[in-house]
């Protein structure tokens, strides 16, 4: 039987670091990269000297990205190690740099993901099987289609759905490294023209480019390089999950995130009650609804009206997307699952200024990706 | 009449009688699939010697639905509807349906399969596609 990650050695987030989430632009993944790291590293008061090992999370550059990016820190001869894992890829690369510090082969290690948009060839659609619609069911509308079956199921209203828009768009216009720092009327939100079924445009997140880099350490490293014992941050779980095979017709984004999730709260020695933050894939309005059910915070149908009650809003019972989520800091793929354990920290070491969740001690962060696939982690202030 | 030729003859068969058939498989472990592969069976790793070539029905439930207004595509132009269908047979499948108005639709309704024409070929043969509609 293998070990949970809180089984090896306890491994910390000490340094985080980000380029903000925008439209594409003239700068190249270099700059975007490169601003992230040394920001990270900043943070945790370290050289790059220090660093024994790097996973870089991109799923849209293309082959060899990380040394053309890392080198201009210092060629110091590290290992550098490329994750792909579709919009899970940041997560993923953060996972495996916690796996090598907890396992005892180095004791400081960074995960950076950076993206810029790129059209880049999707290998699942290389498998030879083709369908009825999978050329007329792009995310969006997949997404459409499980709005429509959760609110016939459960008498909840397009309005209802959107408000999920309304707070990650509040949220995000209080995070300077969101892409989209603008509020948004319900109203605002439902006069967009039509996307596809019940969304609109600002109920989809915007898909832009950005980078975020995690540095994670071991106790040692926190002991020898004198990092402040105050600000680092606990990965206590660390799951990474694929689809099964469910029911005929039951949506696969939830049941792959109830399992995950729950194996995740178990490692922890949670339950998702405890939770003071949480950032989910919230790269659709409707998943966060889904999402929130899965994580057990409500009964099935439910999430809605947790959001009306202001449950999920920053001061609420649990935050969820205090930064924005994807739907407002964005999703440029590669970085996003970084960006969501640096808000995490952030908000766990009581940094996140006017988006503080009031004595926020525990946090999630969760990533499906294009598969399925999911990555889950736990965090807690020591 | 010339006869018709499906788009996609992997995946459904014109019936001389009664609505297309989907071509699809079933496991020996009882797992039931569409599309077909000869890659192995999803539910428990068997392989293709184990799998049975069947067709299903194209009869099913609609279990969500959603009007298409935007989409970047040579192919296809919007709008379309889109739905998730449960088969009788016991299997989910999405497909293109062929209605004019969404609201005709409603989540739970019966639907089954039928052909549209979406061209002719070389030899002047309509090609028709798949879709689904709620009457038979």
């Amino acid at each position: 039987m293998g070990k949970t990650l809180k089984e090896l050695r306890p491994v910390y987030v000490v340094g985080i670091g980000l380029h903000r989430y925008q439209r594409q632009s003239e700068k190249t993944y270099v700059e975007l990269g490169l601003t992230a790291i040394r920001e990270a590293l900043q943070d945790a008061k370290l050289d790059w000297q220090a660093i024994e090992s790097s996973y870089v999370g991109t799923a849209r550059l293309g082959m060899a990205a990380g040394r053309a990016m890392l080198r201009h820190l210092g060629a110091t001869g590290t290992a550098i190690t490329h994750i792909e894992n579709a919009s899970a890829t940041g997560s993923s690369a953060f996972r495996q740099a916690c796996i090598e510090v907890a396992s005892g082969m180095s004791d400081l290690v960074l995960a950076v993901g950076v993206d810029k948009p790129d059209p880049v060839a999707r290998a699942f659609t290389k498998n030879g099987i083709r369908d009825l619609a999978s050329h007329a069911i792009v995310p969006f509308t997949h997404f459409a289609l499980l709005a429509n079956e959760y609110m016939s199921k459960h008498g909840v209203t397009p309005e209802q759905v959107a408000q999920v828009a309304v707070k990650n768009h509040r949220n995000g216009s209080l995070n300077p490294y969101a892409q989209r720092q603008k509020e948004r009327t319900l109203n605002d939100i439902l006069s967009e023209p039509p996307v596809a079924g019940s969304l609109t445009r600002l109920q989809c997140c915007p898909v832009g480019e950005g980078a975020a880099a995690a540095i994670v350490a071991s106790e040692e490293a926190i002991k020898r390089y004198g990092i402040d014992p105050n600000r680092v941050i606990r990965i206590s779980a660390s799951v990474s999950r694929s689809e099964r095979v469910y029911e005929p017709g039951a949506g696969f984004d939830a049941e792959l995130t109830r399992e995950t999730t729950a194996i995740a709260l178990k490692e922890a020695g949670l339950t998702g009650q405890e939770l003071d933050v949480v950032e989910f894939h919230d790269a659709f309005v409707i998943e966060e609804l889904l999402y929130v059910e899965a994580l057990g915070l409500c009964r099935e149908g439910h999430a809605a009206f947790l959001l009306e009650e202001g449950a999920l809003d920053i001061g609420g019972q649990c935050a969820v997307s205090a930064s924005g989520g994807l739907l407002a800091m964005g999703h440029p793929i590669g970085p996003t699952g970084i960006g969501q354990i640096a808000e995490i920290t952030r908000q766990l070491r009581h940094e996140a200024g006017p988006r503080q969740q009031p004595g926020a001690k525990k946090g999630l962060a969760h990533m499906v990706g294009l598969g399925s696939v999911s990555v889950v982690h736990v965090l807690e202030r020591p | 009449m010339m006869q018709a030729v499906p788009s996609k003859p992997e995946l459904f068969a014109i019936k001389e009688a009664g609505n297309p058939a989907l071509k699809g498989c079933r496991c020996a472990c009882g797992h039931v699939f569409f599309p077909r592969n000869e890659y192995g069976c999803e539910a428990c790793g068997n392989t293709s010697e184990k799998i049975e070539n069947i067709e299903l029905s194209g009869e099913g439930e609609i279990r969500a639905f959603a009007k298409v207004h935007q989409h970047h595509s040579d192919e296809l132009k919007p709008p379309f509807v889109v739905a998730t269908i449960v088969l009788k047979e016991g299997c989910a499948i999405r497909a293109l349906l062929d209605v004019r108005d969404e609201k005709e639709l409603s989540v739970g309704q019966t639907v089954f399969s039928s052909l549209v024409e979406i061209g002719v070929d070389e030899q002047g043969r309509k090609i028709v596609d798949l879709r689904f509609k709620p009457q038979r």
